[in-house]
């Protein structure tokens, strides 16, 4: 049984590499975004927790980016943190999807421009506008939030923003 | 999350939110859990016509197939509910975890017993024993809090 779950897994994996269903924006919706972390704590008791809160105590938006256009794989925040995408799994279907992916985030607080590996797992409704889950870096874990605050509508009324960034490269 | 681990993957995770210590695991296939539903919609939602509500409106709590030879990944509740958990997925990072499994659940008052196929996306921290998130069966969605019994 074992043998046939990692098939499997390893066949969504190909699924996911071949389809070009893009992080964010085709799971949450296209438009700006606003994240919020809470329940922010430590992995570990002995880390000073003044260094989570200065990574993720500050709500951040991505707005008027190319983050709220699909295949963006770089963003930088409304509070300057560059946050990379560097690897994307989850699922999508029958009306739900999941959320796997890591990103590099490089908080503008301090750190010297130091980028830590954030992982995020969040689940949401097709069409409902928002994730929530999990996420941690390692040194700090808690739940976070991702919600379409402007659901960008010009997809459906002007064809000229069909701007895909395969064809603009 | 690019340690996929299937061998984690293929216990039923949810185990791993009430276990930080991951020594344990080759007893964690067999836990049980209590599950609750909520925000009940149409697939594509809309409101729900009242199935849904049928279905999922009492959650459940899980206990071993009363047949001692069923595998682990047979489940009933004490509501009625016939569970075989069809497959299991999901990836657990630095104290976080996420969970993709899929079952085929006979409600306990469907009286034409039909096999339901139902997809769990839920998400958790590790050692809250809680993990939750959304459900779908092509029908019905909603969200979805799974809590292991183990706590």
């Amino acid at each position: 049984m074992k043998i046939a779950l990692c098939t499997m897994l390893s066949l969504f994996m190909l699924i996911h590499a071949t389809i070009p269903a893009h992080a964010l924006s085709s799971r949450v919706g296209r438009g700006d975004k606003i994240t919020t972390f809470s329940d922010i704590s430590t992995t570990d008791s002995t880390i000073d927790r003044s260094i989570c809160q200065n990574r993720y105590g500050k709500v951040f938006l991505t707005k008027d980016h190319p983050a709220t256009i699909e295949g963006e794989q770089l963003v930088t925040t409304s509070e300057g943190q560059k946050i990379e995408l560097i690897y994307q799994g989850g699922h999508i279907g029958n009306g739900i999807y999941s959320i796997e992916n890591e990103y590099k985030f490089t908080s503008p607080n301090n750190e010297n421009g130091k980028s830590v590996d954030l992982q995020l797992a969040a689940t949401g409704f097709i069409g409902g506008g928002r994730a929530s889950g999990v996420f941690s870096d390692g040194t700090c874990t808690g739940n976070v939030t991702i919600e379409l605050i402007t659901p960008d509508n010009s997809k459906k009324t002007s064809p000229k923003h069909n701007t895909d960034p395969i064809t603009k490269q | 999350m690019k340690k996929l681990l299937c061998a984690a993957a293929s216990l039923g995770a949810i185990a791993y939110i009430s276990s930080t210590a991951l020594a344990d695991d080759h007893s964690l296939g067999s836990d049980n859990e209590t599950v609750t539903f909520s925000n009940l919609t149409l697939a594509d939602g809309t409101p729900d016509d009242g199935i849904c509500a049928k279905r999922y409106g009492t959650g459940y709590k899980t206990a071993d197939h009363p047949d001692t030879s069923s595998p682990d990944a047979q489940k009933t509740t004490a509501e009625g509910h016939d569970i075989i958990i069809s497959s299991t997925g999901g990836t657990i990072g630095d104290g976080i975890l996420s969970i993709e499994n899929e079952y085929e659940i006979i409600f306990p008052n469907d009286e034409h017993k039909e096999t339901i196929d139902v997809k769990m996306f839920a998400t958790g921290l590790i050692g809250s024993g809680t993990a939750s998130g959304v459900f779908s069966d092509g029908m019905c969605r909603g969200k979805v809090t799974i809590q292991s019994a183990q706590q």
